[in-house]
């Protein structure tokens, strides 16, 4: 009876005292461990880590049995490691296209014809393949009226001004190439995130002489994104074609560039996980 | 079982214990929102800075809404960044002519050959003092192999407008509004494109008895430029 009352008194005491053991032991494991790393700078001598499984501690020890020169070999043949090939310079690209579908109606103005106030209006709708290349069909519509110059020509000096060959339209398909992103900032406030593309490919272009000549297309542009499904447009485009111009008897042809320049708004579907 | 229980109570006895945390008042929070940074700073050290630098640069393009002509402008220009948003400077440019292809084709046509094209005044050279103004700045990646840096510029100018005819030259006043963008290479190097609008008094041959007009143009350029003192 003796014995159990003495065995419940330890017990009792050793249970009131495990706390304090616990304290101590929070305080004086840093203590050690900071002591071992300013003795000695070599990792080697300072494993302080909780009891492992055999396994485990077995697999970890394979790498010592070699000697101690073994963790500096490892460290030296880092340099032989292949160099990383893929580098995103600029991460997390915010408007991802990959998969997804592009649809952009614009407008803007053909800026070098010096004869006609060339007026556009149109829509693209765009396929990416991946993040860098996709499809994009065109389907643009113009409204030409006379600038001064024509006006005068035709007034004045009873020129047949309908012989000038202009736009009324253009539809085509191109290959669509996104190289270039990046984000800018506005007044160094606010972060706007935006892509370069590249655009080359064909079609044709109705023209006011009733021709609709084969036409080649080469453009470029920025989408300045506004969220992950909408971003702001502006788009650079050349097209060159040739075409005959009938007035009266006579017939000529002539090759014609025209560059458009364009401001839109595109909507990306279906729509996009944050990341 | 009752002597399990008791050392269960003392255990958890002696573990949890409460104790009462006293703030100071002045510590406590008295808002209930979250604070509002109303000066957001969204690039902290520009890797291309243009504060007290001056910028040279050389470019050449093409203009394109003259009927009669095709003009290729050749120039420079000569900024000083006041700081990273304005800058001030001149911008000139000489300009190769031809004739277009337009003035064939309307010579051909009834009444066109009664137009006194070599009369046609054509630009010679510009030299304008012009504001520069840049509210965007940022970073480029181009096929994920490098960073560029990049700007987006408005600008505004005005002064001299040389043109050139078989009666003799003409210099007139002219202003300009435009946009560019700047790509870095370096920190110092870089490529400039710019689409201008140019206004400038023009005579107007197509009339019969001729008179000046205002007369709008479109010029494209590329160009390089640098910026000084080197960093």
């Amino acid at each position: 009876m003796a014995r159990s009352k003495n065995f419940k008194l330890l017990i009792m005491a050793g249970v009131l005292l495990l706390p304090c053991v616990r304290v101590m032991a929070e305080e004086e494991i840093p203590f050690e461990l900071n002591n071992a790393v300013q003795e000695d700078n070599s990792y080697e001598n300072t494993v302080v880590e909780p009891a492992k499984p055999k396994k485990e501690a077995e697999r970890r020890q394979v790498p010592q049995a070699s000697g101690a020169k073994a963790p500096q070999a490892e460290l030296a043949g880092l340099g032989g490691l292949a160099p990383f090939n893929d580098i995103a310079v600029i991460s997390k690209r915010f408007l991802p296209k990959t998969h997804r579908f592009e649809f952009t109606p614009n407008f803007g103005l053909v800026i070098n014809d010096a004869f006609f106030t060339d007026l556009a209006y149109g829509g693209r709708l765009a396929y990416y393949f991946t993040e860098k290349y996709g499809v994009e069909a065109i389907g643009t519509v113009i409204s030409s009226t006379n600038k001064t110059v024509t006006t005068e020509l035709q007034n004045e000096r009873l020129v047949q001004t309908q012989a000038l060959a202009t736009p009324t339209a253009y539809y085509g398909l191109d290959f669509k190439w996104v190289p270039v992103y990046g984000k800018i900032g506005w007044m160094n406030r606010s972060i706007i995130p935006f892509d370069f593309y590249f655009s080359l490919g064909g079609g044709i272009t109705p023209t006011n002489q009733s021709t609709s000549p084969p036409t080649v297309h080469v453009g470029g542009g920025q989408m300045f994104a506004i969220n992950k499904w909408m971003a702001a447009k502006w788009d650079i485009s050349w097209y060159g074609y040739s075409s005959t111009s009938k007035v009266s008897t006579s017939t000529s042809s002539g090759t014609y560039s025209n560059l458009h320049a364009t401001l839109g708004m595109s909507f990306f579907f279906p729509g996009a996980e944050y990341r | 079982m009752r002597h399990l229980c008791l050392l269960a109570l003392i255990l958890i006895s002696s573990v949890a214990k409460s104790e009462t945390i006293h703030f100071k008042e002045e510590e406590l929070a008295r808002e209930s929102v979250l604070p509002v940074f109303d000066q957001p700073e969204a690039v902290k050290r520009k890797h291309v800075p243009f504060t007290e630098r001056v910028e040279v640069g050389v470019f050449a393009g093409a203009t394109l809404n003259d009927p009669f002509f095709n003009t290729y402008p050749i120039g420079g220009e000569l900024l000083y960044h006041l700081n990273e948003f304005h800058a001030f400077g001149l911008v000139g440019a000489y300009h190769v002519t031809q004739q277009a292809q337009y003035v064939a084709q309307i010579q051909q046509l009834n009444g066109g050959s009664s137009i006194p094209f070599n009369a046609s005044p054509v630009l010679q050279y510009f030299a304008f003092g012009e504001y520069e103004f840049t509210p965007y700045y940022g970073k480029i990646s181009l096929t994920k192999q490098g960073v560029m840096n990049m700007t987006f510029s408005g600008t505004l100018g005005g002064g001299w407008v040389a043109q050139n005819s078989a009666a003799g030259s003409d210099t007139g006043f002219g202003f300009s509004a435009g946009l560019n963008q700047r790509m870095f290479f370096t920190r110092n190097f870089g490529l400039k494109a710019d689409l201008k609008a140019f206004f400038y008094q023009q005579n107007d041959i197509v009339q019969v008895t001729p008179s000046r007009k205002l007369f709008t143009n479109l010029m494209v350029t590329l160009g390089v430029v640098y910026l000084f003192p080197s960093l």
